[in-house]
C-alpha cells in the first residue's frame, strides 16, 4: 500500500512537471490612437514598421489568399526590418524623403490583392504622410493605358439622343441628374436670368436716351455684368471634370453673385447659393435612356441611390438638395417604370445597367438596381467570411450573403437580356452587381475586366472597438493608418476570392478612345445594344 | 494515422505474450465530456469562449501485472467542443465548435479495495488526432446585420490547424465486479493537451490555444 502511495505521488509530480503549456504573446490593439501602442512608431522607422506589420497581421482579412498567391508575410518582416533599421542609423544621418519611404513600403505592399486597402504611413523626418493604395498601383501596372483611358473618357449619351427612334442606337427618351448637372443648371439659369434682366435694363436706358446722373453707375455695372455672366456660363462646360474644378467654379459663381447682389435685387432675380454638399463627390449622377424604344438603360456614378430613393425628401423644398432628391427619384423612376410598362405590354427588349467608372457604395442600392429585376425576398449572391481574431488566419464561419431585392410588387425579368457594362474602374458594389448579372441565365457582361475589389469594409474605422478588425490607427493622426478588408466575399460553388482579379466579362470590349473622342460614340454601349438586338 | 494503429496492435500482441497467470480484460466505455478551450483573446472584450459538452466512446484493453497495478490502453473517439459567443453590439453570434478527436490513451492503473468493489486511479499520456469539426449555432454578420443559422463542417486550414494532439490522461473511478468474468466501472477522466490547436504558423507572433477535457464515463469489461 505504501508503494501504491509512492506511485501516486510520483505521478502527481509528473503531472505538475509536464503541465506547463507555452503561452502566446500578449498583443496591443492598434485600433485607436493609443499612446503606448504607437509610442515606438513615432520616433523610429523600424518601430513604425514593426507596429504596422503587426497591425496588418492582425487585421487584414485575406492572408490565406495572399499566401496562396505567394506573399509570405513573415518573410516580409524578416527581409524588411533590417532595411527600416538602417534608416534609423543615426551615425549615417540618412535623409529619408517621402518618396523613398513610399517606395520602400510599396516594394512589399504592392503585392497585396485586396481591392479596397488604403494605407497611410507617416515619414517621421518630414512629418508628412505617404498614401499607398495597392490595388490602384496593381491595376495601373497591369492594365497599362486602358486604365487611364477608361477613367478619363467618361461617356455621355449626347450622340445617341440625336438619332431617331428607328435607329437601334437611338435614345428615344432620356433624363439625367446629378450634383454637377444641378450646379451647371443653377449657374446657367441664374446667369441667363441676370443677362436677360441686364440687357433689358440697358435697352430700356438706351431707349430713354442713355444713362443719366441717376442711373449712370447702375448702367455701367449692368454692362459689366453681361460679359461676366456670359463668361461664367461659358466656363461651365470646361469646369466639371473634377471635384476641384467644380468647387472652384462654385466659388467663382458665389463671388459673382456677391458682387452683383444689388443688381440682381434690382432685377428681381434670385441668386441661389450652392450647398457644399452638392460640390462634393457624394451626390452621384444618374442617367436614364430608352434605346430603340424598348431597351431601358441606367447609369449612375456610385451606389448611393438608396439615400434618395429610400429616404424622405429634405424638408426645405426650395433647397437644391431637395431638387436633387426629387431628380434622382424622377430619373430612376423613369427607368423602373419603363421596365414595368414594357414588360407588362410584352415589349421589353432588354435592360442595360452601366457601372463603368462606378466606384461602388452601399448594398442598400441593390434593390434599386439588379434587385429591381429579381424576385422579392433577397438574392443569395455569395458567401461571406469575416476576419475575427488576432491570428492571421482567424476567420468566422462561412455564411451565405443575401442581398436585398426590391420588396414591392414588380416585374421579374427572366427572359429579356440583362446586360451590364463594366470596366476597370467598376469597383466593389459594381462588381458584386456584375456577379449577380453573370449568375442570371439572361445576364451578360460586356466591357473590360473589373477592378478586383469585391470584399467589403467596415462602415467606419470607429467600428473597430466592436469588430476588432478592418482598420487600424486614425487617419492623419496616428503614425500609420490602414483601411483594410474585414468582410471577405467568396463566389461560386468553389468559393473563390476574386480580390485583385475582378470579374471577367462574357464579352471583352475595350473602350475605343478614338471612336469616342472623334465622334462621341461609345463602342461598349453599342456592343450591348447589338447583343440585345441580336438576341 | 495508420502507423499509430500499427504501433498499438504490436503493443497488444506483445502484451498477449505475457504470462497467462496475469489478468487481461477488454471492454467498452462511453459517456459525456466537457471541454475547456484556453485562448488568449487579447483585447477583444466582446468575444467569449466557453466550455461545451460533448460525448466520448472507447474500446479498451487492460493488462494487470499485479492486483493493484495494470496497464490500460484505449482507442477512443471523443468530442472536444467549445462555444463562441459575442456580447454587446455583436450579440447574436453564438455557436459551438464541435471537434471530433480519435485518441489513444495509455495509462497505468492503480487500484485498491476489495474483490467486489475497487477504486482505481489512471495516469498516463494520450496521443490523438483531430478528425473533423463542425460549427453549429448562429452567426451575426455585422455588415448586413443579418443573423444566420449555421450548421456546417469546419473546413480545416492546413497552414493553421493542428490535427495532432498529445497530452496527459488521467482518471479516477470505481469498478464493480458483477459476476465472475464481468465488471462495470464509472470513471472521471481528464485530458490535458500539451499541443496547441494552432500550428506555429506565424513566425513572429506566438498564439497558442489548448483543450482541456473532463469526462465522465461508464463501461463494461470482460475479465479473462
Amino acid at each position: 500500500m505504501k508503494r501504491t502511495a509512492q506511485y501516486i505521488i510520483l505521478c502527481t509530480l509528473s503531472l505538475c512537471t509536464f503541465s506547463c503549456r507555452p503561452t502566446g504573446d500578449d498583443l496591443i490593439s492598434y485600433g485607436q490612437n493609443d499612446f503606448i501602442a504607437f509610442y515606438e512608431s513615432s520616433s523610429s522607422y523600424a518601430g513604425e514598421f514593426k507596429a504596422f506589420w503587426t497591425a496588418m497581421n492582425e487585421n487584414y482579412g485575406i492572408w490565406d489568399y495572399e499566401e496562396e498567391k505567394g506573399l509570405d508575410w513573415d518573410k516580409v518582416y524578416t527581409a524588411y526590418l533590417p532595411k527600416f533599421e538602417a534608416l534609423d542609423d543615426t551615425t549615417r544621418k540618412i535623409k529619408v524623403t517621402d518618396d523613398d519611404l513610399k517606395d520602400l513600403y510599396c516594394e512589399f505592399l504592392d503585392s497585396l490583392h485586396d481591392g479596397h486597402t488604403y494605407l497611410q504611413i507617416k515619414n517621421i523626418q518630414t512629418d508628412k504622410y505617404v498614401e499607398i493604395i495597392p490595388s490602384a498601383n496593381r491595376n495601373e501596372r497591369e492594365r497599362g493605358a486602358a486604365f487611364k483611358n477608361e477613367k478619363d473618357n467618361i461617356t455621355n449619351l449626347d450622340f445617341y439622343r440625336t438619332l431617331t427612334e428607328d435607329d437601334l442606337y437611338g435614345a428615344l427618351a432620356y433624363d439625367a441628374t446629378g450634383s454637377r448637372l444641378i450646379i451647371a443648371e443653377v449657374i446657367d439659369s441664374t446667369c441667363s436670368r441676370l443677362i436677360r434682366g441686364a440687357e433689358a435694363y440697358i435697352a430700356g436706358v438706351n431707349k430713354a436716351g442713355g444713362p443719366n446722373e441717376f442711373n449712370d453707375s447702375i448702367y455701367i455695372a449692368m454692362t459689366k455684368l453681361v460679359p461676366a455672366a456670359k463668361k461664367l456660363q461659358k466656363s461651365i462646360a470646361d469646369s466639371m471634370d473634377s471635384s476641384d474644378e467644380v468647387k472652384e467654379l462654385v466659388k467663382t459663381y458665389h463671388t459673382f453673385c456677391s458682387e452683383n447682389n444689388i443688381l440682381a435685387m434690382q432685377m428681381n432675380v434670385a441668386t441661389p447659393l450652392i450647398d457644399d454638399k452638392l460640390t462634393g463627390d457624394e451626390l452621384i449622377s444618374v442617367y436614364y435612356a430608352l434605346f430603340h424604344g424598348n431597351i431601358a438603360y441606367l447609369r449612375f456614378g456610385g451606389f448611393g441611390l438608396s439615400s434618395y430613393l429610400d429616404a424622405s425628401a429634405p424638408s426645405d423644398t426650395t433647397s437644391l438638395l431637395y431638387a436633387y432628391h426629387q431628380a434622382v427619384n424622377r430619373v430612376w423612376g423613369k427607368w423602373f417604370n419603363a421596365i414595368q410598362t414594357l414588360h407588362a405590354n410584352n415589349e421589353l427588349g432588354g435592360v442595360i445597367i452601366d457601372v463603368r467608372n462606378n466606384g461602388g457604395g452601399s448594398i442598400g442600392d441593390y434593390p434599386f438596381v439588379l434587385g429591381a429585376l429579381l424576385p422579392s425576398g433577397g438574392y443569395d449572391s455569395h458567401y461571406l467570411r469575416v476576419k475575427e481574431g488576432t491570428g492571421r488566419l482567424d476567420f468566422s464561419p462561412l455564411v451565405p450573403f443575401t442581398l436585398p431585392t426590391y420588396s414591392q410588387q414588380h416585374a421579374v425579368i427572366t427572359e429579356q437580356p440583362i446586360v451590364i457594362l463594366v470596366n476597370t474602374h467598376s469597383v466593389s458594389m459594381s462588381e458584386v452587381t456584375t456577379w449577380g448579372v453573370k449568375c442570371q441565365e439572361n445576364g451578360y457582361v460586356i466591357g473590360t475586366r473589373t477592378w478586383g475589389g469585391l470584399s467589403a469594409l467596415n462602415d467606419e474605422p470607429s467600428m473597430y472597438s466592436t469588430t476588432y478588425s478592418g482598420g487600424f490607427g486614425e487617419q492623419n493622426v496616428t503614425p500609420f493608418f490602414g483601411y483594410v478588408p474585414r468582410f471577405v466575399s467568396l463566389f461560386g460553388e468553389d468559393k473563390q476570392i476574386l480580390e485583385g482579379v475582378g470579374i471577367t466579362p462574357d464579352k471583352e470590349v475595350a473602350l475605343d478612345v478614338n471612336y469616342w473622342t472623334s465622334q462621341k460614340r461609345d463602342n461598349q454601349l453599342e456592343a450591348a445594344l447589338d447583343y440585345i438586338h441580336n438576341k | 494515422m495508420t502507423r499509430k494503429i500499427q504501433v498499438l496492435l504490436c503493443a497488444l500482441l506483445l502484451c498477449s505474450a505475457l504470462p497467462v497467470s496475469a489478468q487481461w480484460r477488454v471492454g467498452v466505455s462511453g459517456g459525456g465530456d466537457y471541454n475547456w478551450f484556453t485562448i488568449n483573446k487579447q483585447y477583444m472584450n466582446n468575444y467569449h469562449y466557453d466550455g461545451a459538452w460533448g460525448w466520448s466512446a472507447a474500446v479498451f484493453g487492460q493488462y494487470n501485472f499485479k492486483d493493484w497495478l495494470g496497464l490500460r490502453f484505449e482507442v477512443e473517439a471523443s468530442e472536444r467542443n467549445h462555444r463562441v459567443y459575442r456580447s454587446g453590439m455583436m450579440d447574436g453570434t453564438n455557436y459551438i465548435n464541435r471537434n471530433t478527436y480519435l485518441q489513444l490513451p495509455v495509462m497505468a492503473q492503480f487500484s485498491f479495495g476489495g474483490e467486489k468493489v475497487r477504486g482505481f486511479v489512471n495516469a498516463g499520456v494520450y496521443a490523438g488526432c483531430w478528425l473533423a469539426g463542425r460549427q453549429q449555432g448562429t452567426y451575426k454578420d455585422s455588415f448586413s446585420g443579418n443573423t444566420y443559422r449555421i450548421n456546417a463542417p469546419y473546413e480545416f486550414q492546413k497552414d493553421k490547424d493542428q490535427r495532432g494532439d498529445f497530452g496527459l490522461a488521467g482518471g479516477i473511478g470505481m469498478e464493480f465486479r458483477l459476476v465472475e468474468h464481468w465488471a462495470m466501472h464509472i470513471e472521471g477522466r481528464c485530458y490535458y493537451s500539451f499541443i496547441s490547436t494552432v500550428k506555429p504558423y506565424m513566425e513572429h507572433v506566438k498564439d497558442n490555444r489548448y483543450n482541456t477535457t473532463l469526462g465522465i464515463q461508464a463501461g463494461f469489461a470482460y475479465i479473462f
